[in-house]
């Protein structure tokens, strides 16, 4: 363990100054995993006939908008696209969660890797929910 | 708190009382929840998906702890994120040994 020490000294380099600001960036990391489980989510919605193709469209809409809100720091479009609080939008949690499950119905992952991606797009619910609305 | 948590709540508090930064949450809870962390990867090591589920859980800490990481990030900060995908990895593979 002890070996991990300059690992943990560049870790405690990262510094958090306002809670406003500490989300985004940990969001944008997690982003292209969380990302592409709404994919494969949505995918595997559609194959399965869970999703026709318009509603397919609505929520690759989503997806771009809520890229778009997170890499400006837009807390209240961030919130917005991702909770689906918009006319016609959906909440996107439940094709993230699908996604995962399908990764393990395919034989992808196993169910303790299912368990860490499910953990990411909890604590990335979580996140979102607690951006400080101006 | 297990002795794994233990290990890297002395190895954070090291490191935050050299730089005289902080965290957003606090040490304790970082270092417990990133101990959780690699003891669940300890028990995947073998499985299909380890290398997914370790950068979900770099992620995992990353959001938890609040960390500030750069959205333009540089060939620097690229290093930083792999080190800690490395540290998690490296702790569950001596957790499971």
């Amino acid at each position: 363990m002890k070996r991990l020490l300059p690992l943990f000294l560049l870790l405690a380099a990262c510094v958090s100054q306002h809670k406003d600001e500490a989300l985004f960036p940990p969001l944008s990391l997690a982003w292209p995993g969380v990302e592409a489980d709404l994919l494969r989510g949505i995918d595997d919605g559609v194959t399965d006939g869970l999703l026709g193709g318009a509603e397919r469209s609505v929520l690759e809409a989503q997806l771009h908008d809520l890229a778009k809100a997170i890499k400006e720091r837009d807390a209240v479009e961030t919130r917005a696209e991702w909770t689906g609080t918009e006319p016609g939008d959906v909440a996107l949690i439940m094709w993230a969660q699908h996604g995962v499950q399908d990764q393990v119905d395919d034989g992808d992952i196993g169910p303790g890797a299912a368990a860490s991606l499910l953990e990411r797009i909890k604590n990335f619910d979580a996140a979102i929910a607690a951006l400080p609305l101006e | 708190m297990s002795d794994t948590a233990n290990e890297f709540l002395a190895i954070l508090k090291d490191a935050l009382d050299e730089t005289g930064l902080e965290l957003e949450e606090s040490l304790e809870d970082v270092a417990q929840y990133a101990s959780e962390r690699a003891d669940h990867l300890a028990t995947i090591v073998d499985d299909p998906g380890f290398l997914q589920a370790v950068r979900a859980e770099r992620d995992n800490v990353a959001l938890k702890a609040g960390l500030e990481i750069a959205d333009d990030m540089d060939a620097i900060d690229r290093q930083i994120l792999g080190l800690i995908q490395g540290a998690l990895a490296f702790a569950a593979k001596l957790l499971a040994a």
